[in-house]
């Protein structure tokens, strides 16, 4: 039961065939594909949080920017209701502006008016002053005596008219 | 005596004996299996389906290398694919008394071709690790006349190992034949599984545990 015979030479030779045979038809495509997979998955891992950080990225920007767009609209309406009251103010007093030039114009227009014909008025009077009275006195006065009268005269006149 | 190994043919004049026969028997089925589930994994995509049968296989080797991995480190990768052979086939050669075989392991030559496989392996491990110089010389450690005694320990390695595995192996082989000439059916089957299941499993774990161990610890 317990003799060494050519088995143990015959088992060297099997076991070492089933160790040349399993380890190429076996364990090298299990095991090359197991490390193939293993880098395949580490690849998609990786790609994957790539992704993820990149999309992160991405929409911290986008808020970033619907921040900034929203802060520029909400200036641009300040801006323009600024813009709108300035606006309003100035056609405002430009229109006063233009109303006071026209008064002025006109009040101006009617002070020319009136003293052109008070001009006309006091020419118009004197000459015939000085008829009504050469007809009443009949006779010459002397130049001086004749312009004093005239000044009393329309003296009295402005009294009256003018004022 | 009806426990002796038979000679199944002869070679020439070089008998073949039962063990050598089933050997094969079990050689063949593991090749067949080898070939036909190496072959899906040889050209698949990282992604492909392999189905149940290539997910089983990716489980065992798989579960091979983790466990060949965690007794010896880097020298998994070098090891491994031998250390996985060696168990599988002790396994299934331990299993096979379940289905009538006489169990390749219950003779000393399988178990001690084996072990003298280890020994080769543990001194050759040892021998690239230490130099020449240095291995020889750790025979001479702590003190110089321990040397026969450490000659004897490194001899002792593979025959405790083919023993132990020898022995178990027969002795529930040979206990479980007693018991069927006494009582042949029922009692038997419990008995089965601990001299066949747990003792076969056992024994292959152990053998190549310890394999790994010292392969490991010479290096």
């Amino acid at each position: 039961m317990i003799e060494l015979s050519w088995t143990f030479f015959f088992q060297i030779v099997n076991i070492l065939i089933l160790y040349l045979v399993l380890r190429r038809y076996l364990y090298k495509p299990v095991n090359d594909f197991i490390a193939r997979r293993r880098e395949h998955t580490e690849g998609l891992l990786k790609e994957a949080n790539e992704s993820f950080a990149r999309a992160k990225q991405l929409q911290e920007q986008a808020e970033a920017q619907l921040n900034e767009a929203r802060r520029e609209a909400q200036a641009l309406i300040e801006q323009a209701v600024e813009t709108g009251k300035t606006m309003a103010a100035e056609i405002a007093e430009q229109v006063r502006a233009e109303e006071a030039a026209r008064r002025e114009r006109l009040e101006q227009e009617i002070e020319e008016a009136k003293n052109l014909a008070i001009q006309e008025l006091r020419q118009e009077v004197a000459s015939l002053s000085v008829k009504v009275a050469e007809k009443i006195l009949e006779q010459n006065l002397s130049p001086q005596a004749h312009m004093q009268l005239i000044e009393s005269v329309l003296e009295r006149m402005d009294d009256t008219y003018v004022n | 005596m009806e426990f002796d190994i038979k000679t199944a043919f002869y070679l020439g004049n070089i008998p073949i004996t039962e063990t050598v026969v089933n050997t094969w028997i079990i050689m063949a089925v593991m090749i067949a299996f080898a070939v036909a589930a190496g072959r899906k994994f040889s050209n698949a995509a990282p992604d492909d389906d392999l189905g149940t049968f290539g997910l089983l296989t990716e489980i065992v080797v798989d579960g091979l290398n983790k466990m060949i991995a965690s007794t010896m480190g880097e020298k998994a990768a070098t090891f491994g694919p031998y250390i996985g052979t060696l168990f599988s086939f002790l396994l299934l050669a331990n299993l096979s008394g379940l289905i009538g075989f006489r169990p390749p392991t219950a003779d000393l030559n399988t178990t001690l071709a084996f072990a003298s496989i280890s020994f080769v392996l543990i001194q050759g491990t040892a021998l690239r690790s230490k130099g020449i110089v240095g291995y020889f010389k750790g025979f001479f450690e702590p003190l110089w006349f321990l040397f026969p005694l450490n000659v004897v320990g490194e001899l002792a390695t593979p025959i405790s190992l083919s023993f132990r595995l020898f022995g178990n192996i027969l002795g529930g082989m040979i206990i479980m034949s007693l018991l069927y000439q006494v009582v042949p059916i029922l009692i038997p089957a419990p008995l089965h599984i601990y001299f066949d299941i747990f003792s076969g499993v056992l024994q292959a774990f152990i053998f190549t545990m310890l394999t790994m161990v010292f392969i490991s610890s010479a290096g």
